[in-house]
This record gives C-alpha cells, sequence and structure tokens, in this order.
C-alpha cells in the first residue's frame, strides 16, 4: 500500500490518498467534490509484464524545416520500452532537438510512423500532454512569479490531480526559495525548478532536454538521483544530452545521432567494452617513482608477472581499459562530442 | 478545468510586480482623470475656451485606455515569448490559442471597466451608460488589435516600445476626420477607432446610435483581430 499526498488542481488543498503502487484510482477532492483520476507511483522496478511493451516506436521519421532542402532528420528508426532510460546523443545539430519536437508534437509535416504511449501521434490531441512530461534545455518561467506560484499556474493546466507543488520544490532542494520570485534565481535554481515541472502531472514519459547542464555536483546528483527514482516507478524515459557520463550512468540505451541519421543504438556497457582494449593497466612503484605496464585479460590469472606484481606490494591502481562513451561516439561517428 | 481565476490571478500578479505595467495600469487612468477634471476645465474658465471640443478631447483621452492595456498585453505576450513560455503552453493540455485570447479578454474586461465609466468620471462629454455601452466595447476592442500588431511587429521589447510610438500618433489621426469635409474623411476608416470616435460623435450630436458606424466599426474590429491573431499563431 502507498501513500501519497495530492493537490487538488482546483481548489490546490493538499489531501492523501491510499493505493496500490502503478494502481488508478478515482478520487474526489474532500474540500470541493472535485472528481478525478490519478495513478499512484509504481514501487518495483520494470515488471515482466510491462517489460516487453513500447513507450515510443519511430519508424523512418524524417523531417525536413521549410525552405531547406536538407532533411534535419533522416529516417530514424527506433523505439523505447516502457520503464527504460533511452540516452540521445549527439553534437549540435545533429538532429537530437528536431527528433524530440517532432515527437512531442511541436513540428507537423513530418514522414514516417509514430506511435506514442499505444497511439499513432497523429491520433494524440492536447490530451497526450496530460500523459508526458517535457523539460526544455534553457529555462522557462514567468520571472515575476514565485517558484511555487509557477508550479501551481502550471499544473492548473491539467485535468488529472497533480504532485503537491511544494512536494516537487523539497525534492530538488528549493523549498526554502518557494516564496521567491523566479527572476532573483540563479540559472542552477531555474534549471531545477525547469525540471520539476515536468514532473508536475506524474507523467508516464518524460522528455529531457540536458536535465543538469549548468548545475554543481551535488545538484546534478540530485537530478540524477530522481531520474532514477522515476525510472524505478516505472516512468519511460527520453534523455537528450551531450554528457557522455550522464548518459553513461543513467541510460539502458543509447542512440547515437549524427548529420539527422541514428549511427547506432546500444547499452553503454555493451558499446565501452565493444570499443575497449581487453587490457588491464597497472600502476605501480619503481625505484621511487610511478611507472606503468598492461596486461592483456586472457589467461591474466596465469601471467606471472602480473601475480609477481600483485604479490609486490608496489601497486597503486589497477584499470581495465574498456573505452568511455566519448571513445566510442568519436570511434563510430569520426566526431567529437562539443 | 484550468481555473479562471488562477490565470487572472497569475496575469494581475505579472502586472503589480512590474512598476511600468502597474503605473500604465492602475495610476496612469486616474491622471487623466485629473486631467480632464481639474486641468481643461481651469484653461477652459482662464485661458481659452475649449468646451465645444470637450467631445474630441474625450475621445483623444479615451483612446488613451485601449493604447494602456494593449501595452500590458503586449508586454505580458512579450514576457511569454522572451521566455520561450508561448513553447512550453503548446506542450500543456490546454489549447494554446484559447489561453492567448482569455488572455486578451481578460486584459480588454479591465480595459473596459476604466473606459465605460469614463464619460462619469471625465465629465467631458453626457452619455448614459446604455447608450455609451457599444462605444465602450468598441474602444475595449481595440486594445488586442494594437498588442498583436506590436507582437506581430516587434522581435524585442525596445521594437515594441518605438512601434507603440509610432501606432500612438497613427491612432489619433481619425480625430481629424471632423475637420475634414465631405467622403474624404473615409480614408481614414481603414484605422479602426475611426468609426469608434465617429459612432460616439453621432450619439453625441443626435442622441441616436448609428447603426452604419457600429455595424462597420464591428466588424473592422473583429476582422483585424482574426487577422493579426492568425498571424501570431503562424509566426509563434
Amino acid at each position: 500500500m502507498t501513500t501519497i499526498t495530492i493537490a487538488c488542481p482546483i481548489c490546490k488543498k493538499n489531501f492523501i490518498i491510499q493505493g496500490t503502487p502503478g494502481e488508478k484510482i478515482d478520487v474526489i477532492c474532500p474540500s470541493c467534490k472535485t472528481k478525478g483520476v490519478f495513478r499512484l507511483p509504481e514501487e518495483t522496478p520494470l515488471r515482466t509484464s510491462t517489460k516487453d511493451q513500447v513507450a515510443l516506436d519511430i519508424q523512418n521519421l524524417s523531417f525536413t524545416y521549410p525552405k531547406t532542402e536538407k532533411k534535419a532528420v533522416d529516417e530514424v528508426t527506433f523505439h523505447i520500452k516502457t520503464g527504460e532510460i533511452f540516452g540521445f546523443l549527439g553534437p549540435n545539430g545533429a538532429g537530437k532537438s528536431t527528433t524530440q519536437k517532432v515527437i512531442i508534437g511541436l513540428l507537423r509535416g513530418y514522414n514516417g510512423n509514430i506511435e506514442l504511449l499505444g497511439k499513432n501521434l497523429k491520433n494524440w490531441k492536447n490530451d497526450l500532454y496530460e500523459h508526458i512530461g517535457v523539460c526544455f534545455e534553457f529555462p522557462n518561467h514567468y520571472q515575476k512569479l514565485t517558484a511555487l506560484e509557477n508550479l501551481k499556474l502550471f499544473s492548473s493546466f491539467y485535468r488529472n490531480i497533480t504532485v503537491d507543488p511544494s512536494e516537487l520544490l523539497v525534492m530538488v532542494g528549493l523549498e526554502k526559495e518557494a516564496n521567491q520570485r523566479v527572476g532573483s534565481f540563479s540559472k542552477g535554481m531555474k534549471t531545477k525548478l525547469n525540471f520539476v515541472r515536468a514532473l508536475l502531472n506524474n507523467p508516464q514519459m518524460l522528455f529531457l532536454d540536458e536535465p543538469t547542464t549548468g548545475l554543481d555536483p551535488v545538484s546534478a546528483r540530485q537530478i540524477k538521483n530522481i531520474i532514477h527514482e522515476k525510472k524505478r516507478q516505472g516512468t519511460t524515459i527520453f534523455l537528450t544530452t551531450h554528457n557522455m557520463n550522464d548518459a553513461d550512468e543513467l541510460c539502458d540505451r543509447v542512440g547515437f545521432m549524427i548529420d539527422g541519421r541514428l549511427a547506432l543504438i546500444e547499452k553503454p556497457k555493451d558499446l565501452k567494452l565493444k570499443h575497449g582494449k581487453k587490457i588491464v593497466r597497472v600502476e605501480y612503484i619503481n625505484n621511487e617513482e610511478i611507472t606503468h605496464q598492461e596486461f592483456t585479460l586472457a589467461k591474466l590469472g596465469s601471467n606471472t608477472t602480473f601475480i609477481n606484481l600483485l604479490n609486490s606490494g608496489r601497486i597503486q591502481t589497477i584499470h581495465t581499459q574498456e573505452a568511455t562513451l566519448d571513445d566510442v561516439f568519436i570511434k563510430v561517428t569520426g566526431r567529437q562530442l562539443k | 478545468m484550468v481555473s479562471i481565476t488562477q490565470l487572472m490571478a497569475n496575469d494581475l500578479r505579472n502586472i503589480i510586480r512590474d512598476r511600468i505595467l502597474l503605473y500604465s495600469a492602475f495610476v496612469f487612468p486616474i491622471v487623466l482623470v485629473i486631467l480632464c477634471r481639474l486641468i481643461i476645465p481651469w484653461i477652459s474658465d482662464n485661458v481659452f475656451d475649449l468646451t465645444r471640443y470637450y467631445s474630441l478631447l474625450f475621445m483623444m483621452f479615451a483612446i488613451f485606455f485601449p493604447m494602456i492595456f494593449g501595452f500590458i498585453i503586449a508586454f505580458l505576450i512579450m514576457d511569454e515569448r522572451d521566455e520561450n513560455l508561448l513553447t512550453v503552453l503548446r506542450v500543456m493540455p490546454i489549447s494554446r490559442t484559447s489561453y492567448l485570447l482569455y488572455r486578451i479578454m481578460f486584459i480588454m474586461c479591465l480595459c473596459f471597466v476604466f473606459i465605460f465609466f469614463f464619460p462619469l468620471l471625465s465629465g467631458l462629454i453626457e452619455i448614459s451608460l446604455i447608450d455609451f455601452l457599444p462605444i465602450a466595447i468598441l474602444f475595449s476592442l481595440f486594445a488586442p488589435i494594437l498588442a498583436l500588431i506590436v507582437n506581430n511587429l516587434a522581435s524585442n521589447k525596445i521594437q515594441a516600445f518605438a512601434i507603440f510610438k509610432m501606432l500612438g500618433s497613427v491612432f489619433f489621426l481619425p480625430l481629424f476626420s471632423f475637420f475634414i469635409a465631405g467622403d474624404w474623411k473615409y480614408i481614414l476608416g481603414v484605422i479602426p477607432n475611426f468609426w469608434t470616435f465617429n459612432a460616439l460623435e453621432k450619439i453625441l450630436t443626435t442622441g441616436s446610435h448609428d447603426g452604419i458606424y457600429l455595424g462597420i466599426g464591428f466588424s473592422v474590429h473583429l476582422i483585424f483581430l482574426g487577422l493579426l491573431f492568425y498571424l501570431f499563431n503562424k509566426k509563434f
């Protein structure tokens, strides 16, 4: 049984509801008697039954901006499973943002087929936005309103019951600044507020564009923990980023986009292993200087030089030499992520 | 359902927390009333008799109201443009068009409240509130027209200020229609408030409404509004 505090979108009064994780329950506000439906967050990781469900399925997506000839998105095909974090990586101008804008309905006139949350994108109307949350790269807020007023305003746009804005502010450590005007916020604070606004409707699918850009390490960690938590609750996440460390840490699979095309899609771990060297690098002290030696992983246990070094007590570090996502990207696309 | 009171509270906060918008909405109308009640009569009594021009002066001051509230709508929308909030509104489960229409209607209503009582407050003309009602609506309809012209033409607030200044002079031009003999005055009919001024003049001089002036006035305003709104939605 899960207990959660929610805010009524009409009278804004908070009240508590209970139910099993993932359950959709009919709710009546005790104050103003407004009726609504609320989906309680999943508690367990991706369940077997939803493992193979597809949240987003894109077939041969192409998009060309008006008055241009070059395709910004060129025959892109991929899918994202329910509850998966999918990283969309690529340099500026690769077509990442355009792809995201098409998927969330900001750009029309595309070719190909998009199935989003079990329905063709063309058949979704405004109610799509009851089910998805979008966090744009650059923070967008009413500068003269406070953080809480901003969240309350946006939560009033939803028909379904929303998460209590104060709870969201606590999640990103902005509770003390709740009644401060956003105009006086630092860039990092605005970014955090931008991020939690996308969570207001407890969305089934989240679209995040560079959610940690401009954040200090502590704040970035906060955001990444929330993303992990959302995944644990069963939310599907589409993450567009330049940050390879974030992608490596967060994503189940990543897609490399270059010149409007998807160069590859794979699990970060598999990519790093596939493109890395199968060696171990040992740093050790020799004649009061740090030196290093590399050993192949094959038959490492019977390598006497390695064993002797292990027993010598002079070792400082030992590292396998799998590739970083950055290395893989450069190798695959011939470009650097700048 | 979207709470209209929440939206209104948001817009009022945005106006009250911006010094320029606050003064425009609430201080400038008071200044205008003081001007009409104290300074104009003093000039008439002591310097130059203006009483025969009172209806013209009324029109000149009254057009300030839609200009002020047009300025407010324009700057609220420009704020939303600058902050990319118009894009955020497109990923909310509401119709952005309805949201912008609400915004226009709300500020128009605020404008209407001021303009509707302006004959009483200014004391420059004598007209019953019932008779003044359609004229007040016409004046109020002018506010969103101005806001949308500015938003369609200006790409930033500095440009918006410049366009306002320029348009301010254009919208006083219909006052000259009362000094132009014959049908030549209708050249000024492309400016929407020409019809508002003439409809008001008609009722002040004849005591009854002129259906043609009012009909054309409403049509011109609504055509301008529809066209400008279409262009705005296409652009943003």
